[in-house]
């Protein structure tokens, strides 16, 4: 293999520490998650792998594109691309839903299906990220993966469809060239396992960058004890937003003390968006869960962010604690709204959490037209920590 | 001639544009595209809301959709800033990821420099025709180059009944198709594009009677998209409203019943152009009074009613594998005279 090509088809899950390999590695050797930097966001407890699939049955898989260097030749690259597929539960996913919610903070994005999700309350298909162009081509490559384990699909006027977000990552990738084909989708939907979750510069998020630092993929859990039941919140996110001087990590205004590693050449970098995915266990019916979602809005304030005009900030959020087979009797039950306060803490934290691990484990990167986003220096976000008091 | 002129029909109140169809708000076209596939009757179609030869505008639109359900893309940025620059695309639901790429493609063409922002976020309508046709072979079919050809086969003279997304269609037991009409309102326009789809045999009403149709084939999936057009210079909450009320007029001809799965209505202005280039801090916005809309709701629904009686008119009969789909005996609607 040409070391300037890496085409990494579900290494993530693997090997979470896996980056393409024209990477220097100094910058790979020292990234690391905000929890083992000695950074704790908020009081509750993350799970075993501080990742979204600490929910039982939920599962990640991505295929990350990274291919060429040098000047932009539309078609051909360079190309810094990819899809995460995030699948809900392990059943027939268009046979068996979770109660499900969408929550639109700003609107300028694309979130597929949730058309679906409003009527019925459920979601039942994998939910993809990929770049903005590449909309299509990952929701027809998720569309034939569903039709191939349920033939029926369109027999039975369920109007079941693949949920597929996208943000801008125009800046190091060849975005016209639209370099993700449908068996992209297919392949990370595949892919998809349990266990750590890769982040940074992987699946969606390889071209993705915040507060002009080089993001991407993001993840983090909360344990949620109710009564007697421990219930779990997972969120999963693909960082694309925020200006330098905004960023603050827990509440430190980090963003103004880094001043330079700015991104190199280029002109300014609009369209900025944040897909978020909440999974809990905790059983909650859609109008909860909508509730949920909008929690998201506040952990994503508190990393700075203001949700600007040309930002889609698009979160979904489902429930597997209560499965839902279509056509069958519902016999539903929910946690009872003493409890609730209890997940949207758990939402907020393992949200921020989840984006400052979208800037931590990215490393830095140098895409189409030489152009370069520096990832977050974690020494100097350890001392300012310190300075302030939040680290020891 | 339209058939539904020809037989004397009127709907409503208000009377028609020159061409009695959603192009009689200027710059708005439709073009269709049919799709080999062997049996399975396969097409799409499009509404342009403006010439693509003009480059990008940003118009207001407002949705409105049963229970909010429904196949649409865009949803993001029409709901929330209540605008679109798209060609809209109505297409089987297994086409729906490929014409998506094909409308950033097209995007791209028109506008390299803006990348996916000539066409973005393309807004595509996606519409199941159930057991009817097979799923996987429309999957297989189209093609990109599909979704070209109906763009560039866009016209002011719009094609009704059993052309593009019309040929999968069915209604009240017969066959379903394309419709358009529009309605006049002083100097104002309101033309409406229907994917004339679901309702039971014997729900049919013309004018408020009753209209038999032979039952050729099991109930159709329940699913109706519409597109609605005005110069009129809405606001997005208005163009919501208008989308809200034009669906009564799917009700009004018995289109829609209890089971009715799936209806979204897409209403826009052409009245109203949001400029990206413009550096002004404030930008001058016509807008009606609230007071003005009664009259354009009512136009609304008259079209979209009109509409589908067209497209049941318009429809051809289809014989697929020894099964016949019929088509509304016309001669039926002369009582429906008014």
């Amino acid at each position: 293999m040409d070391r300037r090509t890496f085409i990494g088809l579900g290494l993530g899950a693997l090997l979470p520490w896996c980056a393409p390999s024209w990477t220097s590695a100094k910058s790979l050797e020292d990234r690391a998650r905000a929890r083992s930097l000695g950074i704790v966001i908020g009081s509750m407890q993350p799970g075993p792998f501080n990742a979204i699939t600490d929910v039982p049955g939920v599962r990640v898989g991505h295929v990350t594109l990274v291919r060429g260097d040098g000047p932009l030749v539309v078609g051909e690259g360079p190309v810094r691309t990819g899809v995460t597929a995030i699948l809900p539960h392990g059943g027939t996913l268009s046979r068996e839903g979770c109660y499900a919610a969408d929550f639109t903070l700003n609107g300028n994005g694309e979130l597929t299906g949730v058309g679906f999700v409003r009527q019925r309350g459920l979601l039942a298909a994998p939910i993809l990220f990929t770049n903005t162009s590449s909309v299509g081509n990952v929701y027809d490559g998720a569309l034939r993966w569903m039709m191939d384990r349920d033939p029926g699909l369109f027999d039975r006027g369920d109007r079941i469809e693949p949920i597929v977000g996208e943000t801008w990552g125009d800046f190091l990738n060849d975005t016209a060239g639209r370099h993700v084909r449908p068996e992209h989708a297919y392949e990370a939907i595949e892919a998809a396992q349990s266990g750590p979750v890769a982040e940074g510069c992987v699946g969606g998020g390889t071209a993705m960058r915040a507060f002009d630092f080089k993001a991407g993929i993001g993840t983090a859990s909360r344990i949620v004890p109710c009564a007697d039941a421990r219930y779990t919140a997972g969120v999963i996110v693909q960082s694309n937003f925020g200006r330098r001087d905004q960023l603050r990590v827990d509440g430190v205004p980090v963003g103004r003390e880094i001043l330079d590693q700015r991104p190199e050449r280029g002109g300014p970098r609009k369209n900025k968006s944040m897909l978020v995915v909440v999974a809990t266990d905790a059983p909650l019916i859609p109008v909860q869960l909508q509730r949920l979602c909008k929690r998201v809005s506040m952990g994503l304030a508190r990393t700075g962010a203001i949700s600007s005009h040309g930002s889609g900030d698009l979160f979904i959020a489902f429930s597997t604690g209560k499965r839902v087979v279509l056509d069958q009797p519902v016999d539903a039950y929910a946690l009872n709204n003493r409890w609730i306060s209890h997940l949207h803490q758990a939402v907020i934290e393992a949200t921020e959490e989840a984006i400052l691990n979208s800037l931590t484990m990215a490393h830095s990167m140098t895409g189409r037209d030489g152009n370069t986003y520096h990832a977050l220096p974690l020494d100097r976000l350890v001392q300012i920590m310190r300075a302030h008091g939040r680290i020891e | 001639m339209k058939k539904l002129h020809q037989e004397g029909i009127q709907i409503g109140q208000f009377q028609p544009g020159v061409r009695d169809s959603i192009a009689d708000v200027e710059g708005v076209s439709v073009g269709h595209v049919d799709v080999e596939a062997g049996n399975t009757q396969v097409g799409l179609s499009v509404v342009e809301p403006y010439p693509l030869s003009e480059g990008r505008r940003r118009l207001y639109i407002g949705r409105w959709a049963l229970d909010g359900g429904g196949r649409i893309s865009g949803l993001g940025v029409a709901e929330d800033f209540g605008t679109f620059s798209a060609p809209i695309a109505v297409v089987p639901a297994p086409a729906f990821g490929r014409v998506y790429e094909a409308l950033i493609h097209q995007g791209i063409r028109r506008n390299s420099g803006l990348s996916t922002d000539a066409g973005w976020p393309p807004l595509v309508m996606g519409m199941e025709d159930g057991a009817w046709n097979d799923a996987r072979r429309i999957y297989e079919s189209v093609r990109q180059r599909d979704l070209d050809r109906a763009l560039s086969a866009a016209s002011e003279a719009v094609l009704e009944g059993s052309v593009g997304i019309g040929h999968s269609l069915r209604a009240f037991g017969v066959r379903g198709g394309v419709g358009s009409a529009s309605r006049r309102v002083g100097a104002q326009h309101m033309g409406a594009f229907v994917a004339a789809n679901g309702g039971l045999p014997g729900d049919l009403r013309v004018n408020g009677r009753a209209v038999s149709t032979p039952v050729s084939t099991v109930g159709g999936p329940q699913e109706f998209v519409a597109v609605l057009a005005t110069d009129a210079p809405l606001l997005p909450y208005q163009l919501r409203a208008l989308a809200q009320r034009a669906a009564l007029g799917a009700s009004r001809c018995g289109l829609w019943n209890p089971l009715t799965r799936t209806a979204q209505i897409c209403a826009f202005s052409t009245a109203v152009l949001e400029s990206d280039a413009s550096a002004a801090e404030l930008e001058r916005i016509p807008a009606m009074d609230d007071d003005g809309l009664d009259a354009l709701f009512q136009a609304g629904a008259e079209s979209v009613e009109a509409a589908i009686l067209s497209a049941l008119c318009e429809a051809d009969p289809l014989e697929v594998d020894g099964r016949v789909l019929d088509v509304l005996d016309i001669r039926l609607l002369h009582a429906a005279r008014q």
